[in-house]
Parts: C-alpha cells; structure tokens; sequence
C-alpha cells in the first residue's frame, strides 16, 4: 500500500454493489451481458417487467450484482439443515435432492458430515481433571485429516460433499427437485434456519441470488409472479403454524384458518448488507432509533396487526424531542392486537401506543385489522382480556431504562444464554473463567470482559443467539445448530478457520486461536501459516451438569439469561 | 422483601435455632451426667471437614455437585454456626496442651479471617463498579504502561513543539515512579484520596509557569493521573479480594491437620 494512498483524505463513497455477490467469500466470477440476456430469457425472469424498476435499482443490475451462477459436483451440499441462509437458489439444469427425515439429527448429521458430542458421564468428567492437555487449544490432526476427506475446494469455495450418493438416497427419504425450481428462499428471506438439507443429484448449475436481491425483485415486479410464488410456498408450509403460536388463533378451525391466510402478508422491514462485516454496521445504527426502519408509528390508526416471525423489533414512545425506549418483541410476539381488540370493544379506533421499528432486520407476517374484526364479529375467534398481552414493558420495576437501552442498543437482546455478570456482586475471583477452560481441555472459552451498563456486564461469551449471523457464510457449516433454536455450536473437525464467523459476530464472542498438537508445537500448513481455529462458549452442552460458568459462580453474580423476554432478567435483578 | 435478604434471615435464623438447640442439649446431657464435649467434638469435625471440603467442590467445577453458591451458602451458615459448638465443646476456656491450643488458634484465626472475606466479599465489589473503568487484574499492570508512555509522550511535548522544562520536573520529581506499578495501597484500602490529591496539587501549582499549550499538556498529565489511580485502587481492591483467600485456604489445611491430631491424641486418651 502506498504512502499516497494510506494519507489520502478522501474516497469514494462505499455503495451497495461495490463487491458483486458472484466476487464474494471465495467466488471468483463475473456475470456477462450474454450470462444476464441468457437468465432474463429463462421462464423465472421473462415475466418480469424490468420497467417496474427503479432506475436505482434495475432489474439486470440486480442480476449482476446480487446473483451468482454456481456450478455443484454430484454430492455437493448446498444448504444444510439448521444452517442460516442469506441467499435463495434456482435450480438452472441438472437436479438437487431435498432431504425429507427432518428433525432427524442422526440422519442429518450423516449427510453433512457432523458428529454429535455425546454427554459426558461422571467419570469421563471427572477424568477431565488429569486427562486435560497442557499445553493450549490442542487438537489431533488426524481427527481433523479424517473430516477433511468429505470436503473439497472448488475455485476457491471449500464444500461438503456426500461421497455416496446413491447409498444416502436409499437409507433416506429424499425428493428430487429439477431445473426451474426454487428453494431456499424462505430462510433467506425470513432469516431463518434452513429446514432440510438440500445436495446435488447430478452435476447441477444453480443460480443463487442475495435475499437484498430477490427483497427488490419482490418489490418491484408488476408482475408479482415470483412474490406470489414465495407467499404461496410459505402460504403452504409454514404461515398456518405460526398463526396458531398467537393464542388468539390457535384454536380456529382449518377452513377458518384457510380463510384468513389469503389475506396475510409476508413482508421483511429493514436489511443489512452482508457485503459488508456485520458488526460494522451494528456499530454504525447502534442506540441510533431515529435509523431504525419504520414499522409503525405510535398514534397512527391500527390498520394491522404484526406478527414477528425473525428478526428483533424495537417498542418506543415519543418523550419530548426523542424517543423512550419501551420495550422490545422478538420472533413470535405480536404487535398492535392490544390496541385492534380496544377499538373493536369500544367502537372507537385508539391509535398504536407505540412506535415499532425493525433492530437492523425483520420479517412479519400482516394481518389487517379489518380481517380480525370480521373474525370477532363471526365469532370464529373469542375477545378474552387476557388475549390482549401488552406490548410495552414499561411497567417493569426491576429492568430501569437505562439497561433496557442498553440491552435493546448493543442487540443483546438477541441473546437466549446471555452471559450477564452483577458486578455489585462479582468478586473478580474469576471462579467461572477456571471453570469453563477446565471444562474444555484447558482452554478458557469466554473472557470475564465486556460492556457494563451501571452495574450489569454483558461478557463476551457466546450469547446462542435468536438469529446467529455468525452462522451466515461459514463455508463448510462447522457452526451450526445443535438442533432447530438450539445451541450455537462449532465443529472442530470441519471448521476450516476461514474467520467469517469471528467477524460477523458482533458481540466479539468468537475468537481465532492457533492450534498445537501434542507436544505444543503450533500446528501450520505447507506454507508454514498457522492452522487457525475458530472458538467460543458452546454452553458446555456435553458436560453432565450445564454450563460449568454459572455453577461455578460463588456469588450469584453470574446468570446465563434468555433476553427473549423480560421476566428472567427482572427475575434476576429483583432478587 | 429480595430473595437475598429472604436467605440472609432464614440462614441466621437457622444458626440461632440451632445454637440455642445445641446449647440447651448440652445442658441436658451434662445434667444427665454424660459427656456432651465429646459429642460436640465429632459435631465440629464433621462441621470443620464440610468447610474444607467447599475447596474440593471449586476444583471439581465439571462435576455436578450442586450450584457453587449453593455451596458458599452452606459454607457460611455452618461456618458461622461453628462458633458456638466451638464455645460449647472448649466450655469458653482457653485450652491447656500444646497441640489444642495449636488448633484453637488455627480455628479462631480461620473464622475470623472466614468473616473478614465475608465482610471484603461483600464491600468491594460495589465499589470496584463505582470507580474506573472495569479492568482484568492482570492486565492492569499492561494499562499502566500505557498510561505511563502516554503521560511520557505528554511530557517530552509535540513533535515541533518544545518541552516545557517545569512539567519535565515535576514529572520526574512526582510522577516518574507513580507511573511505574501500582501504587498507594494502602490509601486505596483505606480509601484515601491523599495520594491523588497531592500529584494533582503539585500538577496544579505549574500551572503559573506554564503557557497556554503547556497548560493543555498538564492537563493531560492530570487525567493520566486520575486514571492511573484509578486504575491503583482497582488493583488494590481486587488484589485485597484475592489476598485474603491466601490466609483463608492454607491456615483451613493446617486446621484440618491439627484437628485430626487432636481427635487422634484425645481419643488415645479417652480410652485410658
């Protein structure tokens, strides 16, 4: 890098296509003119008015930059179970295989090449005591060695690979999905784990596009083909079961509930951009309200009600010239009902009574108000008091503002095992810190550090949280999901210590540690560059007794907490 | 009423109830005649074993023996509740052999210093959260270098800017060796702020001699200095937090040794 260019005072300004999607994380290709003609003929684009458009924003700009074609070997994984998924696929030639044995973790784990830790026993754990290495984060090569068979580098972009294709087809069940579908795209647009995992059947090239891109083709096609595609698929397998987690309408029949669901909207509020590191932007909007992308606004007239499906949603009120924070919702609460139920009881319309904007990212299912009206008119749904859960946790004792700002500005609230520390009670004895390396071979996997807000620490331990972006690009899927909404969890063998986790988590919670074998000695490759390992808190999750941090915490001054509501918090606050 | 002060008054409540209890059974047994310090002896064994044994709990952290504070609860009522069965099993007099007297004193000095971690364990920490930064103990000495280059760099003046010969003194005068390791610790426990106040007066009476820019540097000597002591007084509270278990644990093992000699010689007398 030259003088010049280090000491220069100004830049282009960054934008949103800098880094085309076909250039990243290892990608090395560019789309043509000819590429692009060629997709705009294929039947998923042709119907797609282009004149809809934004002239920011055009439709063959979004085909070059925001979508990649990708060529995969027979066996090749694409997406794997419980993975988070960013992007959608279109399947161009050749076919895929979806996996249909959900939720069996065994058969899973077979094809994507995990292996599951069993639980110690007692004495396995105990055996910790002397069995533990000496010297810092050693791992065995040859377990490594023995994985790495089931991956391979392909221009750059390591891959899992299933060597026996035929063999898994036959022990499990599996559907073929040829040229001309999607999948994928749910998850990439609802943020949400991938549901099955999904392999090459054949020597296959898929079209995969960022879910920025296919948010605008969404947004912009006259046409709405592609739209009413995803809300059909999500219509069809998903929007019937998270209606029923709202109380309201749990308990209505199948026809009723095929009646409402046309009316529902899936619609996702806010973005990040994955081109760049997340924690970057996480630092920019942090405590910044105003930034936050707009919902619904306190006062207006309730014309919908919100249900959360991913992603965290800030409650604030107008208080002078800024805004109280008052609360926060996370996937599976509901907005605005509280407020739809009053003006349906007393007839006269009482406006949100606050303001709900998206923390970076959200997507909801919208149901109007007029359709849950005609549905307490009909009666088909029943108004009990209790039904109308308030959104606004300002009556809260324990949890002052203050620490609500806190939790809510620095996302933490995106944790379900936050490490919360009551420094008025901590000792500093480090107890915890002891604990936890004695629980991993030595190796300490948190620091006792981190943000303090009067007298609560967030430390820097792995939070599992509701929407782990860490997961999001991990080339061979080594941090994954135990299983659905579990622990977040790294595996040794297949991770490949690319740091793309460590930089997209934005809570500093994974670190990168040089390796060693047996005799100390810092494992390297041919090159002699150091093998880099990718580490933080898995919740002890293979130790007999949970997590050995808050056991091991003399004074009741550290608590693994679920930020997804408030009462564990205050739970702990008010003791 | 909190969950805490709901456990304080139950765990003091309970060691009252069971000191009295104690002391009424004793009456009790010496009316009847029977032998109740033997009684009480194995009583503040097993009582003495049980405190011990909270050591072998911390290094067994992957095993599930039960939450640690769980155990410090335990650890505190029933060391609490040893007094008074040690009262009971001595009859509130000074001992007379050499190795009783040995474990009286290991006893009174492990309870004793047992409250005074109570008490430090208790008081400390709020104030480690009041004041300075939130800093890992060991790294402190790391920050004080930090601090010490930035105060050096302060002092030897911008790089076209010359150094002013006044704060050159004072530095090497008052500050040189307060930048070098922690300092005042003693203060720090005692919480005296006289050590701070004095570098910041002596700071303070440059500020006649100086000219404007040097004035801005002396102020940046002055917040080095604030943060240096505040970083002080964490290492001191925090070293104190430590300290005191260096007391604590090793006098436990030797109580441990010398009450098992005084069960082994007072039995061998006891069966003459």
């Amino acid at each position: 890098m030259s003088q010049a260019s280090v000491n220069q005072s100004s830049m282009d300004r960054p934008r949103r296509w800098d880094m085309p999607f076909s250039q990243e994380a290892g990608h090395d290709s560019v789309l043509t003119d000819a590429d692009i003609d060629s997709l705009l003929a294929n039947d998923a684009f042709s119907r797609i008015d282009p004149a809809g458009f934004k002239r920011s924003v055009p439709l063959r700009e979004i085909l070059r930059n925001d979508v990649r074609i990708v060529d995969f070997e027979q066996g090749d994984v694409i997406v794997r179970q419980g993975d988070w998924g960013s992007s959608a696929f279109f399947v161009l030639s050749g076919a895929v295989r979806v996996e249909l044995d959900r939720g069996d973790d065994a058969s899973s784990d077979l094809i994507q090449g995990r292996q599951k830790k069993p639980r110690k026993t007692f004495f396995r754990s105990l055996a910790q005591l002397w069995q533990n290495n000496h010297h810092a984060e050693f791992r065995n090569p040859d377990a490594k060695q023995s994985v790495s068979g089931n991956l391979r580098s392909v221009g750059g972009v390591t891959r899992v690979y299933i060597s026996d294709v035929s063999a898994v087809i036959e022990q499990h069940k599996t559907a073929r999905m040829d040229a001309g579908h999607w999948f994928g795209e749910l998850a990439a647009l609802g943020r949400t784990p991938r549901v099955a995992t999904v392999f090459a059947d054949e020597t296959s090239t898929l079209l995969e596009i960022r879910w920025q891109g296919l948010r605008d083709i969404l947004r912009f096609d006259r046409d709405q083909g592609l739209k009413k595609y995803i809300e059909d698929v999500f219509r069809e397998r998903a929007m019937a079961s998270l209606l029923r987690t709202e109380r309201l309408f749990a308990d209505i029949s199948d026809q009723e509930m095929a009646d409402l669901m046309p009316h529902c909207r899936l619609e996702t509020f806010g973005e990040y951009d994955t081109a760049k590191p997340f924690r970057e932007l996480s630092g920019e909007n942090a405590g910044s309200v105003k930034n936050e992308p707009l919902i619904a606004e306190q006062g207006d007239y309730p014309n919908a009600v919100f249900l959360i499906r991913s992603g965290v949603a800030r409650l604030s009120q107008k208080h002078h010239a800024g805004r109280h924070t008052v609360g926060y919702l996370n996937p599976g609460r509901v907005f605005g009902l509280r407020e739809v139920l009053q003006g349906f009881r007393s007839g006269r319309s009482t406006g949100y009574e606050a303001r709900l904007s998206a923390i970076g990212y959200l997507n909801a299912v919208v149901i109007p108000a007029s359709i849950v009206e005609d549905l307490l008119r009909s009666g088909a749904i029943s108004d009990p008091e209790d039904s109308c859960r308030p959104a606004v946790h300002a009556t809260h004792d324990a949890v002052d503002e203050n620490l609500l700002n806190f939790l809510v500005d620095g996302k933490y609230v995106q944790g379900t095992e936050t490490m919360v520390i009551d420094m008025d009670r901590c000792t500093r004895c480090d107890d915890c810190v002891r604990a936890c390396a004695t629980t991993h071979d030595n190796n300490p996997r948190f620091i006792r550090h981190g943000p303090v807000s009067v007298r609560h620490m967030v430390a820097n331990a792995c939070m599992h949280c509701l929407d782990p972006v860490c997961m999001i690009e991990c080339p061979t899927g080594a941090i994954h999901r135990e299983t659905l909404g579990g622990l977040v969890l790294i595996n040794d063998q297949t991770c490949i210590g690319c740091a793309q986790c460590a930089s997209n988590c934005p809570f500093d919670a994974i670190r990168m540690v040089e390796t060693r074998n047996a005799s100390g000695a810092i494992l390297v490759d041919s090159k002699n560059a150091p093998i880099l390992e990718a580490t933080k808190c898995d919740l002890c999750h293979d130790q007999p007794g949970g997590p050995a941090c808050q056991r091991a915490c003399p004074h009741d001054a550290l608590e693994r907490i679920d930020l997804q509501s408030l009462s564990e918090l205050e739970g702990v606050i008010a003791r | 009423m909190t969950h805490f002060v709901r456990r304080r008054i139950t765990g003091l409540t309970l060691v009252v109830v069971l000191s009295l209890l104690l002391t009424a059974a004793t009456r009790l047994m010496e009316d009847n005649l029977l032998r109740p310090r033997t009684w009480l002896g194995w009583v503040l064994v097993v009582i003495v074993l049980f405190l011990a044994s909270y050591r072998l709990r911390k290094q067994l952290a992957m095993l599930p023996l039960g939450a640690s504070a769980a155990w410090l609860q335990c650890h505190i009522y029933v060391g609490l509740l040893s007094a008074p069965v040690f009262l009971l099993h001595t009859g509130a007099r000074w001992p007379g052999g050499g190795i009783e007297v040995v474990t009286a004193v290991l006893f009174l000095t492990v309870f004793c210093t047992g409250i005074l971690g109570l008490f430090l364990t208790r008081m400390i920490p709020p104030r480690l959260t009041d004041r300075g930064e939130e800093v890992i103990r060991e790294r402190i000495p790391v920050f004080i270098r930090i601090l010490r280059e930035e105060a050096e760099a302060s002092v030897a003046g911008a790089k076209n800017a010359a150094p002013s010969e006044v704060l050159s003194d004072v530095y090497l005068n008052h500050l040189h060796s307060f930048f070098q390791r922690p300092k005042n610790f003693v203060s720090h426990v005692f919480h005296s702020t006289k050590p701070r106040t004095a570098l910041l007066n002596a700071l303070d009476d440059t500020r006649r001699f100086l000219n404007t820019q040097h004035e801005q540097t002396m102020e940046q000597l002055a917040a080095c200095v604030r943060r240096k002591d505040d970083l002080d007084y964490q290492y001191a509270m925090q070293s104190l937090l430590k300290y005191w278990l260096f007391l604590h644990v090793p006098l436990t093992w030797g109580l441990v040794v010398f009450t098992c000699s005084h069960v082994v010689t007072a039995m061998a007398f006891t069966s003459r």
